[in-house]
């Protein structure tokens, strides 16, 4: 891969809470090519949504810092960048996000055309010299031309339309076609298919991906269903307690996963005969962590030096990543 | 299990919802459930599936007398639960047990474990107090909980206990039917393993039969002896569950199978299965199939006629006339 468009390096955020200072990531890395989709897979709380809101820089102010790293973007770093450029240029610009709650992304006055034709004329860049009357043309022939992309029936009617009187599955295509309107490089997806149903989702997925490549798009794929990264993306990263314990290509990453957690996760999916195992233990306790390796509490195969010292990334492959002191793991027979 | 006695037989059960607009006008009726109909035996878990909105959770409020059905019948131990006496449905329904999702959500925060498991107990008033805390230990002890959890208050627990001590309630109530209504739907996989393992041994322990209603097909496959496929309110397919997983003949089973993602073997060609660009289940209205205008199998007399559930050889029930063509 040639330099990645975004790489984020060796990031941490903290949360000041009641409970005191809570490490919410720390020191997480990983990377994404162009027109990749990488998987970032992890349980409830392992901070997947924060190190999305730290890309597009909207972390909850006051109580948040951003303790260390670097989030670089087409060769700037975004942590650096001043507020308004980073809202002018970048959010919703040329990195967009896909929501998991879509009622919540609209605003339920105003009709869905509205929106996006706003949204139009606010983020997308029209091509030059165009103003008024032919430019609003453009956005809309544009607009058209993606909602019939992403399967909603009669566009120019349903432009027409408030919110609520989409049912779950379309308004979540109508947020993908949002996402993709001002011809971003990159798009953020925070779980958008976690509450729907199996056939939708399915043809969430196929939308994503088939919009991804026909735009030549990359996009951060959340989910905690490592089934689902399976089938969608490139890359996959495996995320615990906010830092990336495996990150590998699909291939790779399937054919011989290297950390106790994946085992954990991997053993804990429902299959055709199998039993399922639990992962013993509880998550991690961020205000608190574990000293050593954050995961050693629940892992089968901690040792002295686990809680020591921090296991290193080391590369096991080329391309394929792990935080772990035993690099040489192999999964036990399943 | 084949040979248990039959514990529940439910009937052409129908329920409609009646939605009405401004000044009482009828706007529309929702035939949330019709015509269903399914056996469930001593010891044995019925898995119902199917998209949100085909009708599952209303079967469950059915047969707890949330809601009163339309039509059809309901027999529990041979005996028709339909049309008793508020105290005798009472008395029955104490052995049939309706939970919904996170059965630890609605603990009550100001009452300490112990108190929680005992309420039930003392509502009901068949036990002496000795009597009552040796039973509440050793169901504590079942959802693998230790003594001393009996002191606590619910918001010192976890998620997953407060969970565990919720169902440990319903099982001091000592039933014989537990209706599990989405049990798993938003846990990560690894606390959703254990909830599977939960049930399973609460299952052996306490000799209970389970209806197991989910949109988790992966789940449903690996707790479920039988399952029945919802769609749009009626039955589309019943049978065993490896029958139906291994060879699904209706063909919304198997659209519904197929847009399950899986992990396939290494060197596998990885795809998004799954409906294809099949409209989603918009609203369907009039004669005919339900899942008609999705079918890629459609017949002419799809669009007319209603396909009843039949008995193929194999011993499931299918409605579908393709299926049922020779
Ligand atoms: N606004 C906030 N204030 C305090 N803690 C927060 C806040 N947002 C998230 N957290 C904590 O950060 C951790 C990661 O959360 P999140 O990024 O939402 O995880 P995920 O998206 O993977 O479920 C959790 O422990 C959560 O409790
Ligand atoms: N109390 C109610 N009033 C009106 N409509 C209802 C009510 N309960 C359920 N419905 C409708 O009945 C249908 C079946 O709902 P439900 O049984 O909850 O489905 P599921 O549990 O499979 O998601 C849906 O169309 C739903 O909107
Ligand atoms: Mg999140
Ligand atoms: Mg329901």
């Amino acid at each position: 891969m040639s330099a990645p468009m975004l790489s984020v390096q060796q990031v941490s955020v903290d949360f000041a809470t009641e409970d005191g200072t809570v490490h919410v990531l720390d020191g997480v890395s990983l990377a994404v090519g162009r027109g990749e989709i990488v998987g970032l897979v992890g349980e409830s709380g392992c901070g997947k949504s924060t190190l999305a809101r730290t890309i597009l820089g909207v972390l909850p102010p006051h109580i948040s810092t951003v303790s260390g790293g670097r989030v670089v973007f087409d060769g700037e770093n975004l942590l650096d960048m001043p507020h308004r450029r980073l809202a002018r240029d970048v959010r919703g610009r040329r990195i967009t996000l896909i929501p998991q709650d879509p009622y919540q992304a609209f605003n339920p006055l105003f009709t869905v055309g509205t929106q996006i034709m706003d949204l139009m004329r606010t983020k997308s860049p029209a091509p030059g010299g165009l103003s008024g009357r032919a430019r609003k043309r453009f956005d809309r022939d544009r607009v058209i031309q993606v909602l019939e992309a992403v399967n909603i029936p009669s566009p120019a009617e349903a432009l027409k339309k408030l919110p609520h009187e989409f049912s779950g599955g379309q308004l979540q295509r109508l947020m993908i076609a949002m996402a993709f309107l001002p011809n971003p490089e990159l798009i953020i997806a925070d779980e958008p298919t976690t509450a729907l149903d199996v056939t939708i989702q399915a043809q969430i997925l196929r939308l994503l991906r088939n919009m991804a490549d026909r735009e030549g798009v990359a996009v951060i794929f959340t989910t905690h269903d490592l089934a689902t990264a399976y089938q969608l993306c490139d890359r996959v990263v495996v995320m615990y307690a906010g830092q990336e314990m495996e990150d590998a290509d699909t291939d790779s990453f399937f054919a011989s996963p290297r950390h106790p957690y994946t085992y954990g996760l991997l053993g804990s999916i429902p299959g055709k005969n199998a039993e399922v195992r639990e992962i013993p233990g509880e998550m991690a306790n961020l205000a608190d962590p574990p000293s050593g390796c954050r995961f050693r509490t629940r892992c089968a195969r901690a040792e002295v030096r686990c809680a020591e010292a921090r296991p290193p990334v080391t590369e096991c492959a080329a391309g394929h990543v792990v935080r772990c002191f035993n690099t040489a793991n192999e999964q036990v027979a399943t | 299990m084949t040979d248990n006695p039959v514990i529940l037989d439910v009937a052409g059960l129908a329920k409609h919802f009646t939605l009405r607009g401004p000044f009482g006008r009828v706007r529309r009726v929702v035939r949330a459930i019709d015509g269903v109909s399914f056996q469930v035996r001593r010891g044995e878990t019925l898995g119902i599936v199917g998209e949100s909105g085909s009708g599952k959770s209303t079967i469950g409020k059915c047969l707890v007398g949330i809601h009163e059905p339309d039509a059809g019948d309901l027999l529990f131990n041979d005996s028709s639960l339909l049309g008793l006496a508020r105290r005798d449905r009472r008395r029955v329904a104490r052995q049939l047990q309706y939970v919904y999702q996170d059965p630890g959500a609605s603990l009550d925060p100001r009452w300490k474990v112990g108190r929680l498991l005992e309420e039930p107990l003392v509502i009901h008033a068949d036990h002496g107090a000795a009597e009552r805390r040796e039973l509440v230990r050793a169901i504590l002890g079942a959802v693998k909980l230790p003594d001393a959890f009996l002191d606590r208050y619910p918001h010192e627990l976890s998620g997953g206990q407060q969970r565990r001590v919720g169902l440990a309630r319903i099982l001091t109530l000592n039933p014989s039917l537990i209706i599990l209504d989405e049990p798993t739907s938003g846990l990560d996989v690894s606390v959703q393993a254990a909830v599977i393992n939960l049930f399973k041994e609460m299952k052996a322990a306490f000799d209970l039969t389970y209806i197991f209603i989910s949109h988790d097909l992966s789940v449903v496959r690996i707790l479920c002896d039988r399952v029945a496929v919802m769609y749009a309110g009626r039955i589309v397919e019943i049978g065993d569950v490896e029958q139906v997983f291994e060879d699904p003949r209706h063909p919304y089973t198997r659209m519904l199978l197929n847009a399950v993602p899986r992990i396939g073997r290494p060197g596998a060609r990885r795809e998004i299965g799954g409906a294809g660009d099949i409209p989603a289940g918009e609203e369907v209205a009039g004669a005919g199939c339900p899942f008609q205008p999705r079918c890629a199998e459609r017949l002419p007399r799809c669009a007319v006629d209603e396909p009843l559930p039949e008995n193929l050889a194999d011993g499931r029930g299918v409605a579908c006339h393709a299926v049922a063509a020779p």
